[in-house]
């Protein structure tokens, strides 16, 4: 069942929702800021206005973050419930956002590794580590491709690296206070700092997606429906998991480890546009941007003045899905 | 010579029943604990908040809880706060290690023998194990003032008397102090002062923190509203708010050996809030004060007698723009 028949009026449809949303974002806000203010933030630009700095500094920082992290996070989940035909399959569930998140942190605490630059290339070490570690595991295991071993698998690497990540917050604890909201998942202003050294591998990965989807809907199939259509299976999953791990890699490092965005868009776009990976991963990649734009408008506002982390809200929005999808899964 | 004998001899066997004498203590959780009416071998699973105030009490410790941190002492175990305002070591002193705050080794504890166990209010997990080793008592590290945590303290190891010595000392040096700024000040609800900091990815604001915020309240400065109306201690504000902690003073804390260096806690300010310095009138008129924040952090009248003296310095003597002139 899907929404459109004909997907391609979900892409503008979804754009269009995408523009609005953004608006939206920039208009509302822990602090009200009139409509006139708005406008002049941006053709008559005061550093001395702070409400002028509060939507160019602050609001537009945060929403290209939400945006381009939204995107990634939804098309590395979209990828990885393709290849592995599991439906609960996510970034998180898998462990790679554990993996990313304790290789920054591994690389940040021992070996001093702490200019931004790198933050990306730790991360996607982390994260291929670990994911790398989940396939062994369940691969030595009997039935290891059904969805609950490779669940489990991921499970317990992710519940051994927080382990570790939190082992290692005992040990330094005040230094440590600064990767805390991180940990949890947080868009912030400073997101964008961070940016110019994501955004090569976040491209790069986007792009990679797009041009294997065709491959990724004959693999969507199965590995011997695949190889029927002349798709080299293997090669093909080895691509497809570099270009989720680097997606997962530039996610995190941009705004700490976000779950849930990568199980629950990926769903609600086969909604949409149906099973068919030429659109899921454009649209997904929309969706995401779009479902992590209202996630942060509502981390902002919900408890204003106070601010959640996005990750707890993403969480709240996952969880319920997540055992929704186990229910009709397992 | 016989008589001195003899009152040496009373003052001994005195000491020696004070140490045995036990009596009822309430602690913070409300747990009602036999403790020695004069603790001669006290663990402390605190070091800013326990040991730095036994320390200068001169009460007998002989363990309390540390940190490791590869760039401080050599990346030795130290106590956290009685390192930085006493530069109390474990190797320099007869007080041992006994794990982490947050994980504390009750091994290592029970072969202290110890007569009194501290256990701060958010480690009281383990409280049970903690008792069958010693009589413990929990104290409660955010929910009272500075002063009374201090008492509380004080009077669970039976060193009232040295407290109440240094409290007037601390007393006299408060009151010149608070005479000094209605002198040159006036009323000092007049002026305020926000406690505020950037860390990582949040913008923290503090009604309660330390030495840094009792002083500012012993002294009779007044706080932003959206400060003084935070129910607890501490608030995570939105960036976009940070006008609401317009103050005359912004006080920040730093600690540089634990990678927060000055320069570091206003680049943190740069990241999150944009344009910050421009819109507080604080930081705008280099009224912006940083603290070391270990020393403050350190339970103690030392600390309060320093933060006074950097109030004094930075607040009451100089010259500053006031709010909204």
């Amino acid at each position: 069942m899907r929404l459109f028949t004909n997907p391609v009026h979900a892409l503008p449809l979804i754009f269009g929702l995408l523009i609005v949303v953004a608006l939206l974002h920039l208009g509302f806000g822990a602090k009200p800021v009139a409509l006139s203010t708005i406008l002049q933030a941006f053709h008559s630009f005061d550093l001395q206005n702070f409400d002028h700095v509060i939507i160019r500094q602050m609001r537009v920082p945060r929403m290209i973050a939400a945006i381009c992290v939204g995107a990634a996070l939804s098309v590395a989940g979209a990828l990885m419930q393709g290849v592995t035909r599991n439906p609960l399959a996510d970034p998180g569930l898998l462990a790679l956002m554990s993996g990313a998140a304790f290789g920054v942190v591994v690389g940040s605490s021992f070996l001093g590794i702490e200019a931004d630059i790198w933050m990306p290339a730790l991360a996607a070490a982390g994260a291929l580590a670990a994911a790398c570690l989940v396939t062994i595991i369940a691969l030595f295991a009997p039935s290891g491709r059904s969805p609950a071993v490779l669940l489990l698998s991921g499970a317990a690497v992710s519940a051994f690296l927080n382990a570790m990540t939190s082992g290692i917050n005992l040990l330094n604890e005040e230094s440590f206070s600064t990767f805390r909201v991180w940990l949890s998942g947080a868009i912030t202003t400073d997101a964008l700092h961070m940016l110019p050294y994501a955004a090569p591998w976040l491209i790069g990965g986007l792009l990679l997606a797009l041009g294997s989807a065709r491959q990724v809907t004959a693999l969507s199939m199965g590995h011997e429906a695949a190889t029927g259509l002349g798709v080299n299976a293997t090669s093909l999953s080895i691509r497809l998991l570099l270009c989720t791990v680097v997606l997962t890699a530039s996610a995190v490092a941009m705004v700490g480890p976000l779950g849930f965005v990568g199980l629950v868009v990926p769903h609600a776009t086969r909604l949409l546009v149906g099973s068919d990976y030429r659109w899921i991963i454009p649209c997904s990649a929309l969706v995401g941007a779009l479902f992590l734009l209202m996630v942060d408008l509502a981390a902002r506002m919900v408890l204003a003045p106070v601010e959640i982390a996005t990750g707890v809200v993403t969480t709240f929005l996952g969880a319920p899905l997540f055992v929704l999808l186990v229910r009709r899964v397992l | 010579m016989k008589y001195l004998l003899i009152a040496l001899a009373l003052i001994c066997s005195n000491s020696v029943v004070l140490a045995d004498q036990t009596r009822l203590f309430v602690d913070g959780q409300g747990h009602e604990v036999r403790i020695p009416i004069k603790a001669k071998r006290i663990v402390s699973l605190r070091g800013e908040q326990f040991t730095a105030p036994l320390i200068e009490l001169g009460a007998p410790i002989v363990g309390s809880t540390g940190l490791v941190q590869e760039a401080i002492h050599d990346g030795k175990p130290f106590i956290r706060g009685a390192h930085d305002l006493f530069h109390t070591t474990f190797e320099g002193s007869d007080i041992a290690f006994v794990g982490a705050p947050k994980q504390p080794d009750i091994e290592a504890i029970a072969a202290l023998k110890p007569d009194l166990i501290l256990v701060p209010d958010f480690a009281s997990d383990s409280y049970d194990q903690l008792s069958a080793i010693a009589p413990s008592v929990v104290i409660n590290i955010w929910s009272n003032s500075a002063r009374e945590r201090y008492r509380r303290i004080a009077d669970a190891v039976g060193r009232l008397d040295r407290f109440q010595k240094l409290e007037a000392t601390f007393d006299f040096r408060l009151a010149r102090a608070k005479a000094l700024t209605e002198k040159l000040l006036g009323d000092p609800s007049k002026i305020s002062v926000a406690i505020a900091e950037v860390r990582g990815k949040r913008f923290r604001v503090y009604k309660n923190y330390g030495a840094m915020s009792y002083i500012l309240k012993e002294m009779g400065f007044s706080r932003p509203d959206i400060i003084e109306n935070i129910d607890g201690d501490r608030l995570d504000l939105s960036p976009e708010q940070v006008q609401a902690i317009d103050a005359d003073f912004l006080v920040s804390s730093y600690a540089d050996h634990f990678g927060q260096p000055p320069a570091d806690l206003r680049a943190n300010w740069d990241n999150l809030i944009p344009g910050w310095h421009l819109v507080l009138h604080a930081p705008r008129n280099n009224q912006h004060i940083l603290i070391d924040r270990e020393p403050m952090r350190a339970l103690s009248f030392r600390s309060m007698e320093e933060i006074l003296a950097i109030y004094l310095a930075n607040i009451v003597t100089r010259d500053f723009k006031r709010l909204g002139e």
